[in-house]
C-alpha cells in the first residue's frame, strides 16, 4: 500500500548526513573514521573524494576542491571500496591494470615494476591473468588493492578494506597497508567496523555519531579520556579458589565473571591495583593479566552516550 | 606520470569491452542467431499472409522478397544502435557503480560512449556476416543494390546514428538522478524509436501526413535512414541532407544530455559504498 501511495504523494525526510563537522589531516597521516552505520563516515569519504557535493561548507584536499574533479586531483588520489569493485568482472585483473595504465598515464617501466612489487607482496602473481569473477574474495580484494595503488596516489580512501575477508586475508591486507604506507607515505583515511584494522593501522581516530564528530585524537588518549575501567583476567589453580572468589569478591572493586577457573574482572581504573592485590592475596593463580578496556568497548560506550559532544 | 592529455585509454576501453562481449561466446552467438532467425520467421509468416490476402505482389514498393530483406536487416540495425541496451547509466546511478567513473581522471561520457560503440561495432560485424551469407545465397539486385561505396556510407551512417541514440538514450537514463525508477521510460523510448523509426513497420506504410510530420522528428534518421543507405535507394543529395539533419539531432541530444548530466550530479548520492 505504501508503494502505491508513493506514486502520488511521496514524503521526503531531510537529514543532515554531516553537520557542524571539521577535520584537518596532515599529509602522510593515517586516520581511522569510526561510527555506527549511518553516522556519516561514508558520506565524508564521498565528499572528500569528490563523488558527492556538500550542500554547504568548505573542503580542501591537497589544495583542491574535490568537487571540481580536476584531473590533477583525481590522478593523485584513490578510493578503495571493500564492497565495490573497479576491475571488470569478466576479464582478468591484468586487463583492468592495462586500462588504468592508460587512464593514469603510467610509464610502461614504472607500471610493470609496480605490478611486480605489489603482486609479489600480496601473493597474487598467479591470479593476475584469471578472470576476476573466478577469484576468491580475499584474492579479489588484493587485486583491487593493486588496481587502486598502481598510480601511486598521495591520498588514499580505504572504505572497509577487510570486509567479508577471513582472518588470514584480513591480516595480510593489514600488513600490506602498513608496509605500503611505510614505503610510500601516502595520507590514508580508513573507514572500518573492524577494530583490529583501526588498532593496528591508525594512531589517530575520528569518531562520528549522527553526522557529528564526537572524538578526534589518538588511540592512547582515547583510553585515558574515556576508559574508566580496566580488565583483569586470571586463571585460578583450583575449582574451590574459583568458587570462593566468585562468591566473595567485593563489588566495590569491580564486576567479576568467569567459568572453568578463568575469571574476568572489570574494575574501575582507580581500583585496579587494589583489585589485583585482593586477587593475589586471596587465591592461588597460574596466570594473570591486566589490560586496558578494549577499544571497541570504549567506542561503543562513546557512541551510546546520548547528546555527548 | 605524464601530465599531457592522452587518449590511448579510449582505445583500451574499446578493446576491453570487445573482450568482455566475447567472454560468454556461446551465449552471445546463440542469442544472435536465435533472435535473427525467429524475427525473420515471424516476419515471413506475417507478411506472406498479408501479401496473399491482398492479392498483390507489391505493397507500398515492397515485394515479399524485399520485405524479408527489410526484416532481416532492420532488427540488426536496431541492435547496433541500441548498444548496451537498457540501464547502461541508470543502473550505475542506482547501485553507486558510477562512483568509480567519477574518480578516474577522464571524461565519464567518453568512457561510456566507447563501451557503447564497442558493443555497436560488434553488432555491426554480425550484420556484415549476415549480409555476406545473404549475398552468397540470395543476392538479387532488385532487392537491394550492393556496392562497397554503399557499405562505407552505411558504416558511416550507422556510427553517426549510434552516437546519436547514445545521447538520446542517456537523456532518459540520467533522469535516474531524480527518479527512483526510470526503467519504463527506457522501454517507452525503445518502443517509440523502433515504431516511429520504421523497425516494426516500414515508414512507407504510414499515412503520408504522418510521414511528413515524422521528418521533423529524429526517429526516421535512426533506423529508416541507415536502412535506405544500405539498400542504396538514396541519391547523393538526399544522403547528404539526411546526414546533416542526423548530425544536427546528435548535437541537440548531446547538448541536452550534457546539461542534465551537469545538474544531475548534484543529486547523486553515490549510494552503495
Amino acid at each position: 500500500m505504501g508503494s502505491v501511495k508513493s506514486l502520488y504523494n511521496r514524503n521526503y525526510i531531510k537529514k543532515h548526513a554531516l553537520d557542524d563537522f571539521s577535520l584537518h589531516i596532515e599529509a602522510g597521516e593515517i586516520i581511522g573514521l569510526i561510527g555506527s552505520n549511518g553516522a556519516g563516515k561514508t558520506t565524508l569519504t564521498k565528499i572528500l573524494s569528490g563523488i558527492i557535493h556538500p550542500t554547504s561548507g568548505h573542503v580542501s584536499v591537497m589544495g583542491f576542491n574535490p568537487w571540481d574533479r580536476k584531473n590533477e586531483y583525481r590522478r593523485n588520489m584513490s578510493v578503495i571500496m571493500g564492497q565495490k569493485a573497479q576491475l571488470w568482472w569478466d576479464l582478468p585483473a591484468m586487463d583492468g591494470y592495462l586500462l588504468l595504465k592508460e587512464i593514469y598515464q603510467i610509464p610502461a617501466k614504472e607500471f610493470y615494476t609496480s605490478i611486480d612489487y605489489l603482486a609479489e607482496y600480496l601473493d597474487v602473481k598467479d591470479q593476475l591473468n584469471i578472470q576476476v569473477r573466478r577469484l576468491s574474495l580475499g584474492e579479489r580484494m588484493k587485486v583491487e588493492l593493486i588496481a587502486a595503488l598502481l598510480h601511486k596516489p598521495k591520498v588514499i580512501f580505504l572504505d572497509e578494506p577487510t570486509i567479508g575477508l577471513d582472518l588470514s586475508a584480513q591480516k595480510a591486507v593489514r600488513s600490506f597497508i602498513k608496509e605500503y604506507r611505510k614505503e610510500n607515505k601516502p595520507t590514508i583515511i580508513l573507514t572500518s567496523h573492524y577494530m583490529d584494522d583501526i588498532e593496528e593501522l591508525c594512531p589517530r581516530i575520528c569518531i562520528l555519531r549522527s553526522g557529528r564528530k564526537v572524538y578526534d585524537g589518538g588511540l592512547k588518549e582515547l583510553h585515558i579520556q574515556y576508559a574508566d575501567s580496566k580488565v583483569i583476567t586470571a586463571s585460578l589453580a583450583t575449582e574451590s579458589d574459583f568458587s570462593q572468589l566468585i562468591n566473595t569478591f567485593p563489588s566495590a572493586l569491580g564486576e567479576i565473571t568467569g567459568a572453568d577457573c578463568q575469571i574476568k574482572i572489570q574494575t574501575p581504573r582507580d581500583k585496579t591495583m587494589e583489585a589485583a592485590r585482593y586477587l593475589l592475596n586471596q587465591t592461588q593463580i597460574t596466570d594473570f593479566n591486566i589490560k586496558e578496556d578494549e577499544v571497541g568497548t570504549i567506542i561503543e560506550k562513546i557512541l551510546s552516550r546520548e547528546g555527548h559532544q | 606520470m605524464s601530465s599531457k592529455s592522452n587518449k590511448n585509454w579510449l582505445g583500451q576501453v574499446f578493446l576491453m569491452e570487445l573482450r568482455n562481449l566475447i567472454a560468454y561466446r556461446a551465449d552471445f552467438w546463440v542469442n544472435f542467431f536465435g533472435q535473427t532467425f525467429f524475427s525473420l520467421v515471424v516476419a515471413y509468416f506475417l507478411w506472406a499472409s498479408v501479401f496473399e490476402y491482398s492479392g498483390q505482389t507489391t505493397i507500398n514498393g515492397f515485394t515479399i522478397q524485399k520485405m524479408i530483406f527489410y526484416y532481416l536487416m532492420v532488427p540488426l540495425i536496431f541492435r547496433i544502435q541500441q548498444g548496451h541496451g537498457i540501464g547502461f547509466l541508470s543502473k550505475e546511478i542506482y547501485d553507486g557503480n558510477l562512483n568509480k567513473f567519477l574518480l578516474y581522471p577522464i571524461n565519464v561520457y567518453s568512457y561510456k560512449l566507447m563501451t557503447y560503440l564497442a558493443t555497436s561495432s560488434f553488432y555491426l560485424l554480425q550484420l556484415f556476416l549476415i549480409l555476406l551469407i545473404y549475398n552468397l545465397f540470395f543476392y538479387d539486385p532488385q532487392i537491394y543494390s550492393f556496392s562497397l561505396y554503399n557499405l562505407i556510407r552505411f558504416s558511416f551512417v550507422i556510427v553517426l546514428v549510434s552516437i546519436s541514440f547514445f545521447y538520446l538514450y542517456s537523456i532518459t537514463e540520467l533522469l535516474a538522478f531524480w527518479f527512483d525508477n526510470i526503467w519504463s521510460l527506457g522501454v517507452i523510448l525503445r518502443f517509440t524509436s523502433s515504431f516511429l523509426g520504421g523497425a516494426l513497420i516500414p515508414l512507407t506504410f504510414f499515412p503520408t501526413s504522418a510521414q511528413t510530420i515524422l521528418q521533423y522528428t529524429p526517429f526516421p534518421y535512426l533506423i529508416d535512414f541507415p536502412m535506405q543507405t544500405l539498400q542504396g535507394t538514396l541519391s547523393t543529395e538526399s544522403f547528404l541532407s539526411n546526414a546533416l539533419i542526423a548530425t544536427g539531432w546528435l548535437l541537440v541530444f548531446r547538448f541536452i544530455s550534457t546539461l542534465i548530466w551537469k545538474q544531475g550530479q548534484y543529486k547523486y548520492t553515490g549510494i552503495g559504498i
